[in-house]
């Protein structure tokens, strides 16, 4: 178990190292195997040619032993039906226009090249998902999920038979397009989720529902024109949520209460070192009329409990930094209580954190410390709100209908969104001979180290 | 001969099948991978379901699973599946030949309903679930088992599933 924890830490910390925006850089790793020019021989010299060399033997054309797609099977649910634990199947460049499932354990699912490597759904009925999980410890990496009907990549417990899905791991995956989620995870725990991108989903372009304890870390990906850029039903509990760019959704980040998926209410996530800005995007599709209410907020926790909300970058969002809320839902209003926003810094925002009116005069344990922001509703909210004293007047909180609605025309069809920052992820490097790390070793997040997550620098 | 098979079935129904509650679906512990309901098999004779479904060229009795926790709901004219997001609440049901089945949405996510065996009966699409409170029927004339899931979220035997077991009207 420590293997696997030590490999997410390194994973994340090299991320990490290379700057918040190491996915915008527009390096692939496909073009660094090529040769250095400087090598070829130079025309003018006057020494004698050397002695031709023995040629080299053939390179492998599958060092890995990876079951190959077109190569070995024509589709990749044929290489997937054949896989057995431990295999590889590469994918080659191309599009697929296929809805994959995967029923072994402990494979990797890897493409050979990121943008080159397209499963499209054609938004077909009969292709719900790009690639559904059912099974233990699988990996997918280094391909594109698009315009499937449902979801991008789905792993999902089996709740029928309350069997958790335990091990998943999502590397360098681009989703674009799906109609309901970009990454989606449903009753599973001890997963990461790294080095992604999302776009254009009328949901949210990474989605984890229903479990507790988690066991999940997202880092390093982006989100953007989306409806919302992050949401979580119900999930928490070593739940980190770090590092993270979550840009120009209609909603930033939504941990929330659902009477509609088990294991209300939502509790125990933590959202650190984030960088949220400029959603309140009118470019996007409209989601469940739910969500309109929080158009153009950053974050907003809605019916969300005792999350902590640490070193974010909160910038530049329409109506709003951070809200914390309850959530109508049916007949019953889930309250947002005990959750601390901490050390975050706040600036260009609608407003920069707005605590909603859930009960009369009481504040429900939220707190609010240490924040670099100007504006708030109620006013001067680290004093009336603190994390280490007695509340203070709280009659200027606001109703949840604070938030001014986008207009009826700020809505666009998901099928038409657009996804700019797509062409520029970085695949994973050397695709073709990275050896295959499936997700079989359930990762440890008690030492997790919140003291290393700084404020990200922004733009 | 006939007679006395269907007559079996339903004695069964009535001894192992639960009342409305679905008898632990979501209260028990996955082991790994075993499945978590025991099962009565029966012999059925399925020259006397004509037109059921399941098999298009009987040679003979086949078997008939009924989960312990399959729910009896024979003698009904009208029943409801409630759709969750991502389960069917009531997952293995027992009605009886003539009973309009009606899926509703419960869940903030879409669904669909697919039999398992292609053409079996007709699907109702995402487009029929895809709010909360949507709703879709179907009426089960012929006997005979009809295993079913929703695409979105699962596939014939992973997932979100569900079954219809039909009997016929006058082993009721």
């Amino acid at each position: 178990m420590r293997r696997f924890l030590a490999l997410l830490f390194v994973l994340a910390l090299t991320a990490t190292a290379c700057g918040g925006e190491s996915d915008n850089a527009t390096e692939t790793g496909i073009g660094d195997s090529t040769g250095d020019v400087g090598d070829e021989a130079d025309p003018q010299s006057d020494e004698e040619p050397e002695p031709e060399e023995e040629p080299e033997p053939e390179e492998d054309p599958n060092p890995l032993d990876a079951l190959r797609v077109p190569e070995d099977y024509p589709t990749i649910q044929e290489a997937v039906d054949a896989a057995t634990p431990g295999d590889i199947v590469l994918i080659g460049a191309g599009v697929y226009n296929e809805s994959v499932a995967v029923e072994t354990d402990n494979i990797v699912i890897r493409g050979v090249d990121r943008q080159g490597v397209v499963l499209d759904g054609m938004h077909s009925e009969d292709l719900a998902n790009g690639i559904i999980v059912f099974s233990n410890g699988v990996a997918v990496e280094n391909l594109t999920v698009q315009n499937y009907f449902s979801n991008g990549v789905f792993f999902t417990g089996d709740y029928d038979s309350d069997f958790v899905l335990e091990g998943y791991r999502i590397s360098h995956v681009t989703a674009l397009n799906n109609r309901k989620y970009g990454i989606y995870a449903f009753n599973a725990s001890y997963g990461l989720i790294e080095n992604s991108y999302a776009a254009g989903h009328t949901d949210s372009g990474y989605y984890i529902g229903q479990c507790q304890p988690c066991r999940v870390l997202l880092t390093d990906n982006i989100s953007e024109y989306n409806t919302l850029a992050y949401s979580g039903t119900n999930a928490g509990g070593e739940l980190y949520i770090v590092n993270n760019e979550f840009r120009l959704n209609r909603i930033g980040v939504t941990p929330n209460t659902l009477s509609s998926e088990e294991l209300a209410p939502q509790r125990g996530g933590v959202f650190a070192g984030n960088w949220i800005h400029s959603n309140g995007n009118p470019d996007t599709s409209k989601g469940g009329d739910i969500w309109e209410l929080a158009y153009g907020v950053g974050m907003v926790l809605p019916g969300a409990n005792e999350n902590l909300v640490l070193r974010n970058l909160i910038e530049g969002n329409r109506n709003g930094g951070v809200a914390v809320s309850f959530l109508p839902d049916g007949d019953v209003f889930w309250q947002a209580t005990d959750n601390q926003i901490r050390e975050n810094v706040f600036t260009g925002n609608g407003i920069d954190i707005v605590m909603v009116q859930q009960a009369e005069g009481d504040g429900l344990g939220n707190c609010f410390a240490d924040n670099d922001y100007e504006t708030s509703r109620p006013a001067d909210i680290e004093t009336v709100l603190p994390c280490d004293g007695p509340q203070g007047d709280l009659s200027d909180m606001i109703g949840i209908e604070f938030f001014a609605p986008p207009a009826a025309d700020e809505n666009m069809p998901y099928e038409d969104v657009a996804s700019p920052g797509a062409d520029d992820q970085m695949s994973m490097v050397d695709p073709m001979t990275a050896p295959p790390v499936t997700a079989d070793v359930i990762p440890e997040f008690d030492t997790f180290d919140l003291d290393a997550i700084t404020v990200p620098s922004g733009g | 001969m006939v007679r006395a098979g269907i007559a079996l079935l339903f004695c069964l129904l009535s001894a192992s099948c639960a009342g409305d509650d679905p008898v632990g679906l979501f209260d028990g512990r996955r082991a790994g991978r075993e499945p978590i309901v025991e099962t009565e098999t029966l012999s059925v004779d399925l020259d006397a379901l004509e037109g059921a479904a399941i098999d298009p060229e009987p040679s003979g009795p086949i078997p008939i699973e009924i989960p312990d926790d399959a729910l009896d709901w024979t003698g009904r004219g009208a029943v409801g599946i409630d759709v969750q997001d991502n389960a069917f609440d009531q997952r293995v049901v027992v009605v009886t030949a003539g009973t309009e089945l009606t899926w509703t949405n419960q869940g903030r996510n879409e669904h669909n309903v697919r039999p398992a065996i292609e053409g079996a009966f007709d699907s109702i699409s995402a487009t029929a679930l895809a709010m909360k409170g949507d709703s879709a029927s179907r009426v089960f004339t012929e006997p005979g088992d009809y295993p079913y899931f929703c695409s979105l979220h699962g596939t014939a035997t992973n997932g979100q599933t569900g079954r219809i077991i039909v009997v016929p009207a006058d082993s009721a």
